[in-house]
């Protein structure tokens, strides 16, 4: 039966309404309500504040050294994860693909830190760092497995990129194996016959044929890359000092454990959500260009 | 024309070894979790030699895993 006029909208309303409402309850005023407090001085339990256009802004990008360090540590993570992260989940997806009986086995290992929550295999692996290798070390004699992997800066951040890999591999690995399935057999066929070799079908065939899974991984990972916290709060507590800290730690610190500014606070979570909405827009827009149909 | 293959055996070898690496911390927090204080810390890679399972009912008391459970769906 076909809805004539404004019935026909009226009936789309009805099933919009309910789900607009709650968005905008949960989702749009507290955003909003977080904008606005961003150009204010409030610490967050007093009733009056003032009024102070982007003070907090120019204060956090000019005049807070340890904010500056924090948005430094989180760019080069997020460079090191989407690069390695995609990479070593497509080439596991691709070697996995090439197993016949034992592909079922090998996904099921792989996804398994998956399953573990962040924060327990940031604690698992903290003991495995302090305490299992350099006792391995001692007694294999391999020293160089014998570092700080906490305690020092510049190996912590290695650490912190393990963990993060270890967990987050197994769920774009999946993805692009699902993308790999739907690659249509006759086309690898196709390529072959024409003489094209492994590496040719994988570049030239498979690769534009998965090119919609590749948007999705690649946004997953920028997206949450930005906005990591438990890895680091588990290995680190982003310590030595402030040397791992990363923009969500500085932003709950200045909110919730140290200052109190909380206006502050929300100008840098709001400096936060627009570096990930145009990093974003930008990476879609992209990989979007590359999609292919077959 | 079966040039410029990978190799079988290397896709397996990656293969194992990261699976090692994927199983080697929830390894070692399970075997670990069965030895005694005194037993983990004179080595953590050897297999316990008895299974202590009180270590278990102990972690339920002591956290009250019972009630963080609930608390966290």
């Amino acid at each position: 039966m076909e809805l004539k006029g404004s019935k026909k909208y009226l009936s789309l309303a009805a099933f919009v309404t309910p789900a607009l409402i709650l968005y905008t309850l949960f989702l749009l005023i507290p955003t909003i309500g977080g904008i606005y407090y961003s150009f204010t001085d409030w610490d967050g339990l007093n009733q009056d504040y003032n009024f102070i256009g982007f003070g907090n802004f120019v204060e956090a990008l000019r005049d807070d050294p340890d904010f500056l360090h924090s948005l430094w540590f989180t760019m080069k993570y997020v460079v090191f994860m989407i690069v390695l992260q995609n990479g070593l989940a497509l080439l596991l997806a691709v070697f996995i693909e090439t197993r016949r009986r034992t592909k079922g086995l090998f996904r099921t290992v792989l996804f398994m830190p998956n399953m573990i929550s962040i924060i327990i295999s940031a604690f698992m692996w903290t003991f495995v760092f302090s305490q299992v290798l350099p006792q391995l070390a001692v007694k294999t004699g391999l020293m160089f497995l014998d570092q700080s992997y906490l305690g020092d800066p510049k190996v912590s951040f290695f650490s912190i990129l393990i963990v993060s890999l270890w967990n987050g591999v197994g769920y774009l690995m999946i993805i692009y194996i699902a993308a790999m399935q739907g690659v249509p057999q006759s086309m690898k066929e196709a390529a072959m016959i024409d003489g094209a070799t492994p590496f040719q079908s994988f570049f030239k065939v498979t690769l534009p044929m998965i090119a919609h899974a590749i948007t999705i991984c690649l946004f997953l990972t920028l997206n949450n890359a930005f906005k990591v916290y438990e890895v680091v709060f588990g290995l680190t507590g982003g310590g030595p000092g402030r040397a791992t800290q990363v923009i969500t730690m500085n932003i709950y610190e200045e909110a919730f454990s140290n200052n109190f500014r909380y206006g502050y606070a929300n100008a840098k979570s709001v400096i936060l959500f627009v570096m990930i909405l145009i990093f974003t827009l930008i990476q879609i827009k992209m990989t979007k260009k590359r999609e292919v149909e077959a | 024309m079966r040039a410029k293959r990978i190799p079988n055996l290397f896709i397996l070898a990656v293969l194992v070894v990261s699976s090692a690496i994927a199983l080697f911390p929830i390894y070692m927090a399970v075997i670990n979790s069965l030895k005694t204080q005194g037993e983990m810390f004179e080595s953590f890679l050897s297999l316990p030699t008895s299974l202590h399972f009180e270590n278990y009912s102990q972690a339920f008391v002591k956290l009250d895993l019972l009630h963080s459970a609930l608390n966290s769906p």
